[in-house]
């Protein structure tokens, strides 16, 4: 091992063929999840007074006009078509990169009416993802394409690296812009009740038992509220530390589902935890390593 | 020369407290970041390993740094997003806007959020704000949902589906971001018609353990 390598071991948590071609078939198949579930061409055909608020400069970034739903469609179905051929691993390099160009068109006019761009809407880590995929060697294995091409261990981790680092982020800055906005005062045992205590006042369905004994029980907001910050301060370190990845990855379903049971919030990543998973045993190092 | 968009103009697009005032930062530098992460990345050769090839090691780099920058100023680089999930602390007082239809006895019966598709509820809800649009625009966008709504529930009398997500997967369809509330599924307690929509501003308190409303204020109505 030279002693770039060396420096890049430390710095690249190892990964394996079988672990990125697992990565590329959850982004794709996730990404479809959403494409499926979703309208564009809908949204494209409909009047004026939905239209009439959207920004000219957003309208000029995503290439976004009214009234064109055939071409909305087709672009759609094209990006449906590229994910396919992403998933089974075929030409990924063309297809992911064509994927993500028309993402970047659809995403945002599926957030039309949104105060913000379209980071929630589920398809923000799918286009960064396909992009990375695009040019990594993620065909290696699971695909049709494959010739169970063997490599050396660095020509995969890095892009499971990135694509891990870009899902973890989505808890890094929201804690981040959480204490700076709120402060460590976030982590109260009011800052669960009252969300809570709110929902249910404008939203009946959320008026459950469950809500009822956790607004019941300060104690268990307090940890709740804590146990959040902890979690998502942490676990950024599911991307570097093997040992932290499938608890942290655990803990995120469990955090997602609590956040749908009380407060009545999706998740339309949550298919994206299964990237913590490794097939290949990586953090064990070979001898010849 | 620096071209200023109004700031007059609707906050839509814009993180509130972070507006961005120029073309360049709202339209240009989202853009080329960008763009530079996919010229990047076509220059990156497969099986590439980060000691030995240049343009991986700069796209890695570029990545990191602009993903942790868009992160941490909130600045909008999407698709390099400034996540910001519950970034707020709910108090012990607020406020929110609460949508209800009327039937053609005058109650006020419950929406179903699924009329709405391929748009979110939630989203439409928030593009009612009252506090900063006039309420001409507001009623043009409470027409169109009472045209959709009265739609949709004709389709849920005739036994058809409501709603655009499902029609693919089913049940198996992406969830919208906040939860759906579907009272026409329930084809033996649907209002026969939806004439008017009205539009509340809901004002609550909380103390200990309970919540309750202080104060609703009819914001506007719309309908014969």
């Amino acid at each position: 091992m030279t002693s770039a390598d060396r420096i890049y071991e430390l710095c690249i948590p190892r990964s394996g063929p079988l672990t990125l071609a697992w990565v590329r078939i959850i982004i794709a198949l996730q990404a479809l999840w959403i494409l499926l579930s979703r309208d564009p061409a809908g949204i494209s055909a409909l009047p004026d007074v939905v239209w009439q608020d959207v920004l000219p400069e957003w309208k000029l970034r995503f290439a976004l006009s009214p009234g064109i739903p055939q071409i909305e469609f087709a672009l759609w179905l094209f990006a449906i078509f590229s994910l396919l051929c992403v998933l089974i691993g075929y030409k990924t390099r063309i297809f992911g990169l064509l994927a993500a160009l028309v993402l970047y068109h659809l995403a945002p006019l599926m957030a039309l009416m949104n105060v913000t761009t379209p980071w929630g809407k589920g398809l923000t880590i799918a286009l960064l993802s396909l992009v990375i995929l695009s040019c990594s060697p993620c065909e290696d294995r699971l695909s049709i394409a494959g010739r169970g091409e063997s490599r050396p261990h660095q020509a995969y981790g890095w892009a499971v690296m990135l694509i891990r680092l870009l899902f973890a982020q989505i808890y890094l800055f929201s804690v981040a812009a959480r204490l700076s906005r709120v402060g460590f005062d976030w982590a109260k045992l009011e800052t669960v009740r009252n969300h809570i205590l709110v929902f249910r006042l404008a939203e009946p369905s959320l008026d459950t038992a469950f809500n009822a004994f956790l607004v019941a029980h300060p104690m268990l907001c307090s940890v709740l509220a804590i146990g959040t910050l902890c979690f998502e301060l942490f676990f950024i370190l599911a991307v570097f530390v093997p040992i932290l990845r499938l608890p942290l990855a655990a803990s995120g379903v469990l955090f997602h589902t609590g956040l749908w049971l009380t407060l009545g919030f999706s998740f339309p990543n949550l298919p994206h935890f299964a990237l913590f998973i490794d097939l290949n045993g990586e953090q064990r190092r070979s001898k010849d390593d | 020369m620096r071209l200023l968009i109004d700031y007059r103009a609707p906050i839509r697009g814009r993180e509130r407290g972070l507006v961005m005032p120029t073309i360049y930062l709202s339209i240009i530098l989202p853009t080329l970041a960008f763009a530079g992460f996919v010229v990047l990345a076509s220059l990156v050769g497969k099986g590439d390993r980060p000691a030995f090839s240049a343009p991986l090691r700069v796209f890695i780099c570029y990545v990191v740094a602009v993903s942790m920058y868009a992160g941490l100023s909130g600045r909008d680089l999407w698709p390099f997003a400034a996540w910001r999930y519950v970034a707020y602390a709910v108090g012990d007082t607020g406020g929110f806007t609460k949508l209800v239809g009327l039937d053609e006895t005058g109650r006020e019966v419950p929406l179903d959020t699924r009329t709405l598709e391929p748009l979110e509820f939630a989203a439409v809800m928030g593009d009612l704000d009252w506090t900063t649009k006039d309420i001409a625009r507001i009623n043009g966008m409470m027409r169109f949902i009472l045209k959709r709504t009265q739609e949709g529930l004709a389709h849920a009398h005739e036994g058809r589906r409501v709603g655009e997500f499902s029609r693919l997967l089913g049940r198996f369809a992406a969830p919208v971001f906040h939860v759906a509330v579907t009272p026409w599924s329930d084809r033996d307690h649907l209002p026969n018609r939806i004439e008017q929509l009205r539009l509340y501003a809901v004002y609550w308190q909380a103390t200990g353990e309970e919540a309750h409303i202080v104060k609703q204020e009819l914001i506007t109505s719309v309908g014969p």
